[in-house]
């Protein structure tokens, strides 16, 4: 039975190698000593509800991760910083969710070394991507990167892109798989719709609206469906997911379904 | 609103369990808010038990002070002061300083320990600030409308209280924006409000420091371009270790709630 399970972990491992050094190979500049990151230029983003009298969130040009983080990167970050280890970690910058499917502070336990890092709260998420002198993307970022297609960077520019990334958004696995088993995208990152939901750096600031006696307007525009019509987009159901999801996180919050990548 | 569901349904073709479960929760959640902005949290929430995360542990924010904890965190330091009173120096049995000793409570936002800087331009470290109750407020300097406001309910909440007990009591703005609101700025600011005062303190800090305690606060807030950032309205009152136990929302507000927090805490550590 251990035989058959290290031989699975082995060729996930393994797997996740080849898409990595695949990944390489398309041209994505590897950061030292970090994994892998590519070069993301900038432009304009319109996040899918628009501030009215607000211009469109312009992004400059920045790098991000090719993966999300794995299981053992976290562990070798907690190994490091050990007051991010389970046992010792505030309760104010993580819940009892946190870390909860690892057998111990420093032992993955059942894990796949080569899943995605999840069950780590905004705190600990942001604290890693620190420590490796990055940070976690914008929300505008981590959409700009989404919304690209696998030739080009307008997804809906291309036939079937709503479809698939809906598809893959709501169908993921319970217990997420390695990364880079998922095609890359235009710009050679993986794992951005078919594994987990991903943490970004502003979390929450989505439903801040610029005048403070609207506040929670917004909020109320993405969940009330009458108030749908202020979208940019109403048939990216993947997105009101994405943005539904992320406006109910709180910064100590951590599932078995949501991970993180990092930026820089 | 169902008649977006029922498209985007139609659109995904296959219409798998996953897909329909996340729909249904998401359509009870989109019922729920639309009754409230309270409820609208959840709905947000609805997304997250979607993919099967536990709901409770949306409502369980770590940030939100549990009573149980506290008490126990108390009493840990009631005893550890005790002790420490006891064997070193009796005489100062209600000095602060052995409380200050003390680990902080869980729910202490002062875990937070990169420090600010002051409009002094001097670091300041939040876990400085123990010892005595403090009022939080977030804004920025060019903020003419809800920001001021902010400030001055600040400065109503100082007034309402004793003399002894206002001198003692930290009054802490945090600003958003970490690019225009140097030290110096903040230090003008304070000066043109009349709150250049021994009890004020007007930081600023990395990104990364801002959200993360914008984050513990439960503030939200974002660039918006053209120097303005769009931001919820928060006056916290944090205990003398840091712990919140007032929260108002909104501009206008009742602030009876923050003067008896900052009474109770002060209280608390006599």
């Amino acid at each position: 039975m251990t035989h058959v399970l290290r031989f699975l972990i082995g060729l996930t491992l393994g797997l996740a190698a080849t898409q990595l050094a695949a990944a390489r190979a398309q041209g994505a500049q590897p950061a030292a000593p970090g994994p892998a990151m590519v070069e993301i230029p900038g432009g304009p983003v319109e996040l899918l509800f628009p501030v009215e009298g607000e211009e469109p969130v312009e992004v400059a040009p920045f790098r991000i991760d090719v993966l999300p983080v794995t299981n053992a990167e976290f562990l070798a970050f907690v190994e490091a910083h050990p007051e991010w280890a389970r046992s010792a970690v505030p309760q104010v910058f993580a819940g009892p969710g946190y870390l909860a499917g690892w057998a111990g502070d420093l032992d993955l336990g059942a894990l796949d070394p080569a899943a995605p890092a999840t069950q780590v709260s905004w705190f600990a998420a942001a604290a890693y991507c620190e420590a490796r002198g990055a940070r976690l993307p914008t929300e505008a970022e981590w959409e700009l990167v989404a919304s690209a297609g696998l030739e080009g960077p307008r997804g809906v520019d291309e036939p079937g892109y709503r479809e698939r990334v809906l598809t893959l958004t709501t169908n993921r696995a319970p217990v997420p798989g390695p990364v880079g088993q998922g095609e890359p995208n235009h710009y050679g990152v993986h794992d951005l719709h078919g594994l987990v939901w991903e943490w970004v750096f502003d979390v929450g600031s989505s439903m801040a609206t610029g005048d403070s006696r609207s506040e929670g307007d917004r909020r109320l525009q993405l969940v009330c469906g009458g108030g749908s019509a202020g979208a940019v987009d109403k048939s990216d159901y993947a997105a009101f997911l994405r943005y539904a999801f992320r406006s109910g996180l709180e910064g100590g919050y951590s599932s078995g379904g949501l991970g993180f990548r990092c930026a820089g | 609103m169902g008649h977006t569901t029922a498209r985007t349904t139609s659109e995904a073709r296959a219409p798998r369990r996953w897909a329909l479960a996340a729909l249904v929760l998401l359509a009870a959640g989109l019922l729920a808010a639309c009754g409230g902005r309270e409820a609208a949290t959840g709905a947000g929430g609805s997304a997250a038990e979607a993919e099967g995360a536990v709901a409770s542990q949306l409502v369980s924010a770590p940030a939100q002070p549990a009573d149980h904890t506290d008490h126990a965190d108390h009493s840990d330091h009631a005893d550890h002061a005790g002790r420490s009173d006891h064997a070193d120096h009796g005489a100062h049995a209600h000095h602060p300083e052995p409380l200050a000793a003390a680990p902080l409570p869980g729910t202490s936002i002062y875990h937070l320990a990169t420090p600010f800087t002051d409009h002094r331009g001097a670091p300041l470290a939040l876990d400085a600030l123990r010892g005595q109750p403090a009022v939080f407020v977030m804004f920025y300097g060019d903020c003419t409308t809800a920001c001021p406001l902010l400030v001055r309910a600040a400065e109503e909440i100082e007034a309402a209280l004793p003399a002894d007990l206002a001198a003692t009591t930290r009054f802490v703005m945090v600003s958003f924006d970490t690019e225009r609101d140097t030290p110096e700025r903040l230090g003008a600011y304070a000066q043109e409000k009349g709150l250049d005062r021994a009890n004020w303190h007007w930081l600023v800090g990395s990104p990364l420091q801002t959200r993360q305690l914008a984050t513990l606060l439960g503030v939200q807030y974002r660039d918006a371009g053209n120097g303005m950032f769009a931001h919820s309205n928060v006056v916290t009152v944090l205990d003398a270790d840091g712990v919140p136990s007032a929260r108002l929302e909104g501009l206008g507000v009742k602030l009876e709630p923050a003067i008896e927090a900052v009474r109770t805490a002060a209280k608390a550590t006599r």
